[in-house]
């Protein structure tokens, strides 16, 4: 018997995107609701039949991805599709951060080199039932400051610095015949919307935020955002 | 037919409209095949009596509390966002003027 | 088919339905009104213990809200969000909702339907006699709450003399303010006498709040000890737990009192027509002075043909008018003189019932009135 010999059994049983998920860390796919409910039901078996924390699933999985895409699929209609794209390696994995660069410093201190990592770690496109598109994309970005200086005592400090702010980016292009409306009250102060006019008429709702504190804070973030754009039309399906 | 009287969705809310097979015990309204959760029930009793084994049912309950929740970040439907803690505190039911009023349930706003 | 139709009308009120209270007698009688006009439309309302949470009676829709939420202001505000959900699948087909409430109004005023504001009451000044440590800066912001639902309505309906200068108070202009007086439709002169029913009796009817002056009653009564075959007897509105201190009162005045609690409506009626005097001793709060009132008790005394003693207030002016005999309130000596009068001459009191029966209108009326309304509201 080879070593985890019943673990790796069972994720070969996995649906392929969850296989993705534990050994990529993300995935990749455009699927209907049926399909996508699979994966969530395949992604809520895994915490029975794996244990092995190598093929643990990436934070952020059940919490925050599992219950945005239920709560999208419900939304999809019979024939809708929903493309997703997930990355969950986190803010530090290769290709992610930008070149570090000098800052201008003066004495006391010796250094400051700044690095900027951006992290779109969820990116969806979801065709509605009610004829629209429903495009939702996360970005995690974080300023890393490494600080050096040296005091009186000609001791050497450093100090590192973060700052991480999450970008929540909505945008609904309605379906070619459907009207507007104004909705009867302004969004939230930190909810910015613009809306284009054209062939299809597309609401864009944006948020810039600190980072969540819970999984439950950062579904909620994102369903705010994304219920914005759903009050420029009169509401309910007829 | 009687339609499916459940109501689907989260961003697009609709009635499901398919064909009813049954009636919720709880509440009496129509329900399809796809609809019924636990014990006959639902998706929206199933949720208020905490059975969440049904996905309709989840859904419903995350639905209701994430209204109940962004409805604080919205200004159109509620007013939630002008009243405060210190606001919500008077109404606590131990801050009421009656303890005797407790166990009755009965809050009409106003009396009429 | 209805079901898939969707619905033109919405009725929403904070309030169980049905109970044994007033406000669930007014709506019945508006909510039938705007069904009928509409051919059927949605009820939403505060659901209790036995009342099922869905119900469907021909095309009217009853939904009620079960969730248990403690607080009560976080409890109007969740029933608001849940009835913005039920709203939202209609959004496109609602044409007028009627509502009695603020926490009711503003998710119909989000639905774009025309909006009838029925104010049978302003939160902002009867929520401190029931949360008594509400702050003056939280009364502020349910007032100012208040003046927006009422200005967004397209009319607004109120009981009385009283609430309507109350509501142009918060700068709802007085042409679309109307004043609708409750209605109470005739008893018929033969209802049996109930089983429980004492010998002699006074009667009181309704809820149990300080305003309502019970406990003024209660002493006045205590004043009437030398009638021996007097009971009285108090038909209360609400549950036994809310009158336990009132029952206490009346034992320690060693009174003779019979207590019936949460009286089905219409055997209220037979209670009322083999009272001798039915009696309303609202006391002068800032309740009744400065919001107002229409009190439904003293509406249905005067259909039984009961005279009624009650309190001098404009409000209870506005509906006895000279059908009735009104002493200062929160005097329980003035009122114990004025029901000894009234049991002294008979004939005075027989007369006054009479007249009080021929000045009450039935809820018919009342609906003819609103129908008006309607049409005015839906004209623009």
């Amino acid at each position: 018997m080879f070593f985890w010999g019943k673990q790796k059994a069972a994720i070969a049983e996995f649906h392929p995107l969850h296989q993705a998920l534990i050994h990529e860390r993300g995935l990749r796919g455009t699927l209907p609701a049926s399909a996508w409910l699979a994966v969530t039901a395949s992604l809520g078996r895994h915490a029975g039949l794996v244990s092995r924390t190598k093929w643990a699933l990436p934070a952020r999985t059940l919490d925050v991805l599992v219950p945005l895409i239920q709560e999208v699929c419900s939304d999809l209609g019979p024939k809708g599709m929903l493309s997703l794209v997930v990355d969950l390696r986190g803010a530090h994995a290769p290709g992610k951060s930008h070149p570090s660069r000098q800052l201008p410093v003066r004495p006391p201190i010796r250094s400051v080199v700044e690095t900027w990592s951006i992290d779109p770690w969820l990116t969806m496109v979801a065709h509605l039932r009610d004829g629209s598109t429903l495009e939702i994309l996360v970005v995690d970005r974080e300023r890393h400051r490494r600080i050096t200086k040296r005091n009186f005592r000609n001791k050497t400090k450093t100090k590192s610095k973060i700052k991480k702010v999450q970008i929540i980016r909505v945008r609904r292009k309605l379906a070619p015949v459907t009207r507007g409306v104004r909705p009867s009250s302004p969004p939230p102060p930190w909810i910015a919307v613009t809306v284009q006019d054209g062939e299809r008429r597309a609401i864009s709702a944006s948020a810039k935020l600190s980072t969540p504190q819970s999984a439950q804070d950062q579904i909620d973030r994102i369903l705010t955002v994304a219920t914005e754009p759903f009050r420029w039309t009169p509401r309910g399906l007829s | 037919m009687t339609p499916c009287a459940v109501t689907t969705g989260f961003f697009t809310l609709g009635k499901c409209g398919q064909m009813a097979v049954a009636g919720c015990p709880g509440c009496g309204r129509a329900l399809c095949a796809d609809h019924i959760a636990e014990g006959g029930l639902c998706p929206e009793c199933a949720a208020s009596r905490n059975q969440f084994g049904h996905p309709a049912s989840a859904a419903a309950y995350r639905r209701r509390r994430y209204r109940h929740s962004s409805s604080s970040a919205y200004q159109d439907t509620l007013w939630y966002t002008s009243f405060d803690a210190f606001d919500r505190a008077a109404f606590d039911p131990h801050a009421g003027a009656d303890q005797d009023y407790l166990d009755d349930g009965d809050d009409a706003l106003v009396d009429s | 088919m209805t079901g898939h139709r969707g619905h033109r009308a919405a009725y929403i009120a904070f309030d169980r339905f049905p109970s044994a209270k007033g406000s669930a007698v007014h709506i019945r009688h508006m909510a039938a009104e705007l069904f009928e006009r509409y051919r059927g439309g949605l009820l939403c309302v505060l659901g209790g213990p036995d009342l099922p949470a869905y119900q469907r009676e021909g095309d009217v829709e009853i939904v009620r809200f079960t969730e248990v939420v403690p607080n009560l202001l976080d409890r109007a505000q969740a029933f608001s969000a849940w009835v913005a959900e039920q709203l939202a699948p209609y959004h496109d087909t609602l044409e007028l909702c009627h509502v009695r409430d603020p926490w009711s109004a503003l998710p119909a005023l989000g639905t774009g339907a025309r909006l009838v504001y029925e104010a049978n009451g302003l939160p902002s000044i009867e929520l401190p006699y029931a949360w008594p440590h509400v702050a003056p800066t939280t009364l502020d912001k349910v007032r100012e709450l208040e003046g927006h639902c009422l200005t967004a309505a397209g009319a607004v309906v109120v009981p009385s003399y009283v609430i309507k200068e109350a509501v142009t108070a918060r700068g709802v202009e007085p042409d679309r303010v109307v004043l609708i007086p409750n209605g109470a439709d005739p008893v018929p002169a033969d209802l049996p006498r109930p089983a429980a029913a004492p010998g002699r009796y006074l009667i009181y009817v309704g809820a149990v709040q300080p305003w309502q002056g019970v406990d003024v009653l209660l002493r006045a009564f205590a004043r009437l000890a030398d009638l021996p075959d007097l009971t009285l007897v108090i038909c209360s509105s609400v549950a036994p737990s809310r009158t336990r201190r009132l029952r206490g009162l009346a034992e320690r005045l060693d009174l003779r009192t019979h207590w019936e609690h949460m009286l089905p409506h219409d055997e209220v009626a037979a209670w009322l027509t083999h009272a001798e005097l039915s009696v309303a001793p609202l006391t002068a709060t800032p309740r009744n002075l400065e919001q107002g009132c229409s009190p439904i008790k003293v509406w249905e005394s005067m259909a039984a043909g009961t005279a009624v003693v009650a309190s001098d207030l404009p409000v209870i002016r506005e509906v006895l008018g000279d059908c009735g005999r009104l002493v200062p309130p929160d005097r329980p000596a003035e009122l114990a003189r004025a029901i000894r009068v009234l049991l002294e001459y008979p004939d005075l009191g027989r007369e006054l019932g009479e007249r009080s029966r021929g000045r009450v209108r039935g809820w018919q009326h009342a609906r003819d009135q609103l129908s008006g309304v309607y049409d005015r509201v839906t004209a623009h």
